[in-house]
């Protein structure tokens, strides 16, 4: 459900799920301005899959419960017109089937290149434009280098885990990062 | 149900209940099915299916929307580029203790971190802050209560401007009063002017019908004395004036809570109370209740244990060290240099303190702190110089190493507790072009001295009294400082020593403090260096802290006199 924006200005989306050893898989979704400074937030209650899940999703598992399940839950709450959503999973990335928004991956240099046409942007955090269709890439590239000037693109993903973390959901202290090496070597 | 391909036969339908499988809730839930296939098998016997709904619990989602913020149009302004911060900290501000609401808390932690709000083209800054000062300015910011209470020398001055600059900003603050002892107002001035340019600043002085024009104002930032702020008591009353942040500098100002200085602050209507001081304890733990009494009235009594206290005030102080922010700061060398006196001052002094002690006796239960004190001040007047013939050893020692402090290019401050000293030294170090800074130089003409001490390369040398010279001055271009005479209490000359141990000081800063040999001096530099371990014992674990400056029963025990509760132990 979203509501168009009267200035021109563009908002950003950043999801992103956490895992904690005790608590489960949460999510958590913060539109900023272009400025960086916050507009809505979202977060979901922890959600835990069984080992009948693991079994039967294999490989898949991740992505469902990333995109499917968290990622659909949180897109569903947007009220804000956003231009771009931001992920920094590579888990996270099909949940661009869950909206007609372009979805970008940022710090892309955790992932292998999917092929030659692999389009990544300039500067010191680069996002992967690589599942958008050609004609959003131009767009893309305009607003994350507009988004850039003021945010560092890996930061905001900072502000969602500190902000899950202050709403008491994270049990533990050091939380397990989805992002980790071998989380990727066992997406592959 | 999934749709099979046409070359497929279901040989089985199996549903999962996963969720009651893994032991989950059933409520909310949609259920899939798994259908097991195989082709080209019609033949075979068909088992009994057995259905396992796939149960999807719904996810619930909590959401928060913050009010958009007031923004200046986008370009309006010329862009600077985004500094590469990848490799740096983000400095979070977080919420205090005191905020409760979840929607609140969030608002803290969901803002940007300061370097991006700093980095801002809407806020640029003349130089780079430091790590710890940026931590400094996220804690003051969020904080409605607050004690800023970083050593001496760490930039306390520009934490403040800085954030009272972003709450102006972002319009969270529209009229500040800043209240800050006389000699530090153009400080203050200077500082603003070079950290917030854009602020405008309006100082409170002249006679009263211009000072109540000035208060009329209603300026964005409003600069005041504290003797000005009591002589005003009753236009700010008058006039109604509400503040949206009230900072007090050098806080310790209103340490005694039953002065009108605190009394004036703390009736001053305002959103948020900020203090600034370093030296939160300058004479006891008390000196705290006061300085809170202002900041978060009510927080603090006088009698709480320590510990106690410490507790009471952790997310409301915020203390840091040089040592613990600034590891690559050169070093502070202080070595005590003990002079004997010259055969006249011997005799002088001899002959006044056995005179003054048999005086003392002589009063028997009529002797006062105050007879005492007369006496110490006496004693210590003659360790500086002969009143008969104005030989001084610590002069001519002090001459001695001025002689290699100019003839290096380096510049000295030279700290007394008299003018009357100061004026001496000047007559007889002229060969060092020396500069003054005392009660007696009037305010209009102080900054010109300090320009001369900074600026005159023949100048070597600026003399400063401890009242006038050891609080907020910026003097970090002087290698060396000289304790002429030692004042009561550490904090005190802490303060005087900091004024060229700061951030910015090129090299090592040596420090000098001269003793006269077996005298009172060395006496009461016994006990000051008890006291000075013992002044951050409200900060630290369970240790009992004691008052700083000397008590009563320390001035007498100077002397191995009786108060009238009964003979003291000699120091």
């Amino acid at each position: 459900m979203s509501t168009p924006k009267k200035s021109a200005d563009p908002d950003f989306a950043f999801l992103t799920v956490l895992e904690d050893a005790a608590a489960g898989m949460l999510g958590g979704l913060l539109v900023v301005n272009r400025r960086g400074r916050p507009i809505e937030f979202h977060c979901t209650a922890p959600i835990r899959f069984s080992r009948a899940e693991e079994i039967l999703f294999g490989p898949t598992l991740r992505p469902h419960f990333y995109c499917e399940r968290i990622g659909a839950a949180l897109l569903a709450k947007l009220s804000t017109d956003v231009a771009l959503v931001v992920v920094n999973q590579l888990d996270c990335w099909p949940v661009a089937e869950q909206t007609a928004k372009p979805v970008v991956l940022v710090d892309p240099s955790r992932v292998e290149p999917v092929n030659d046409s692999d389009q990544r942007t300039g500067g010191g955090d680069s996002a992967c434009l690589d599942q958008l269709d050609p004609l959003q890439r131009p767009e893309a590239e305009r607003l994350l280098a507009e988004l850039a000037r003021y945010v560092d693109l890996s930061e905001p993903f900072e502000r969602i885990e500190e902000a899950i973390r202050e709403a008491g959901l994270l049990v533990a202290e050091d939380i397990e990062h989805p992002t980790d090496e071998e989380h990727y070597a066992e997406a592959a | 149900m999934p749709k099979l391909p046409e070359s497929t036969t279901p040989l089985a339908r199996v549903s999962l209940s996963l969720a009651n499988l893994a032991g989950g809730s059933s409520q909310q839930s949609t259920t899939r099915e798994l259908v097991v296939t195989s082709t080209n098998m019609s033949d075979a016997p068909l088992p009994e299916a057995v259905s396992m709904p796939l149960i999807t619990e719904k996810v619930k989602v909590k959401s928060f929307r913050f009010a958009p913020r007031e923004e200046e149009p986008a370009g309006e302004r010329p862009s600077r580029p985004r500094p590469n911060r990848k490799k740096s900290k983000h400095t979070r501000i977080r919420a205090p203790r005191d905020v409760v609401r979840l929607e609140d808390r969030l608002s803290y932690v969901l803002q940007p971190p300061l370097e991006t709000l700093l980095a801002d083209e809407l806020v640029e800054l003349p130089f780079t802050p430091f790590d710890y000062q940026l931590d400094g300015i996220a804690f003051l910011f969020p904080r409605n209560h607050a004690v800023l209470a970083d050593e001496m020398g760490l930039g306390k001055t520009m934490q403040a401007v800085t954030t009272t600059r972003l709450l102006v900003r972002s319009k969270q603050a529209r009229h500040v009063l800043l209240v800050c002892p006389k000699p530090l107002v153009t400080n203050w001035q200077r500082e603003f002017a070079l950290w917030a340019p854009e602020i405008p600043v309006t100082v409170i002085s002249g006679p009263g019908a211009r000072r109540e024009f000035l208060w009329r104002q209603r300026a964005v930032v409003t600069l005041v004395n504290y003797e000005t702020l009591v002589r005003d008591e009753s236009i700010v009353e008058e006039l109604d004036l509400h503040f949206d942040l009230v900072v007090l500098d050098e806080s310790q100002r209103i340490k005694n809570r039953s002065g009108t200085t605190n009394r004036v602050v703390r009736n001053l209507m305002r959103e948020r109370s900020w203090a600034l001081t370093g030296t939160p304890i300058e004479n006891s733990v008390d000196d705290l209740v006061g300085i809170f009494d202002f900041v978060s009235p009510g927080s603090l009594r006088t009698g709480m244990k320590p510990r106690e206290m410490g507790r009471a005030v952790s997310d409301v102080v915020l203390r840091r060290t040089k040592d613990l922010v600034m590891q690559d700061m050169p070093p502070k060398l202080v070595r005590d240099s003990e002079i004997d006196l010259t055969p006249e001052q011997w005799d002088a002094y001899q002959r006044a303190e056995n005179d003054g002690v048999v005086e003392l006796g002589e009063l028997g239960e009529e002797i006062t702190l105050q007879h005492v004190f007369q006496l110490v001040l006496r004693l210590k007047q003659i360790c500086n110089f002969d009143p008969a013939t104005g030989e001084s050893s610590k002069r001519d020692q002090l001459a001695a190493e001025l002689e290699e402090v100019a003839a290096s290019g380096r510049k000295a401050i030279v700290f007394s507790q008299w003018v009357d000293t100061i004026e001496k030294l000047n007559d007889s170090l002229t060969q060092f072009h020396p500069a003054q800074y005392h009660g007696k130089v009037p305010h209009g003409r102080r900054d010109t001295v300090l320009q001369q001490f900074r600026e005159d390369p023949k100048c070597s040398v600026i003399l400063m009294s401890y009242g006038a010279g050891a609080v907020g001055l910026n003097l970090q271009f002087a290698s060396y400082v000289f304790l002429f005479d030692r004042w009561w209490n550490p904090a005190v000359e802490d303060q005087a020593i900091n004024r060229a141990h700061r951030i910015g000081c090129a090299g090592p800063v040596t420090v000098t403090r001269f003793l006269a040999a077996g005298t009172i001096e060395k006496r009461i530099d016994q006990i000051l260096a008890e006291k000075r371990e013992l002044f951050d014992a409200v900060f630290s674990e369970g240790r009992s802290p004691r008052n700083l400056s000397l008590s009563r029963e320390e001035l007498f025990s100077l002397f191995d006199l009786a108060t009238p509760e009964g003979r003291m132990q000699a120091a």
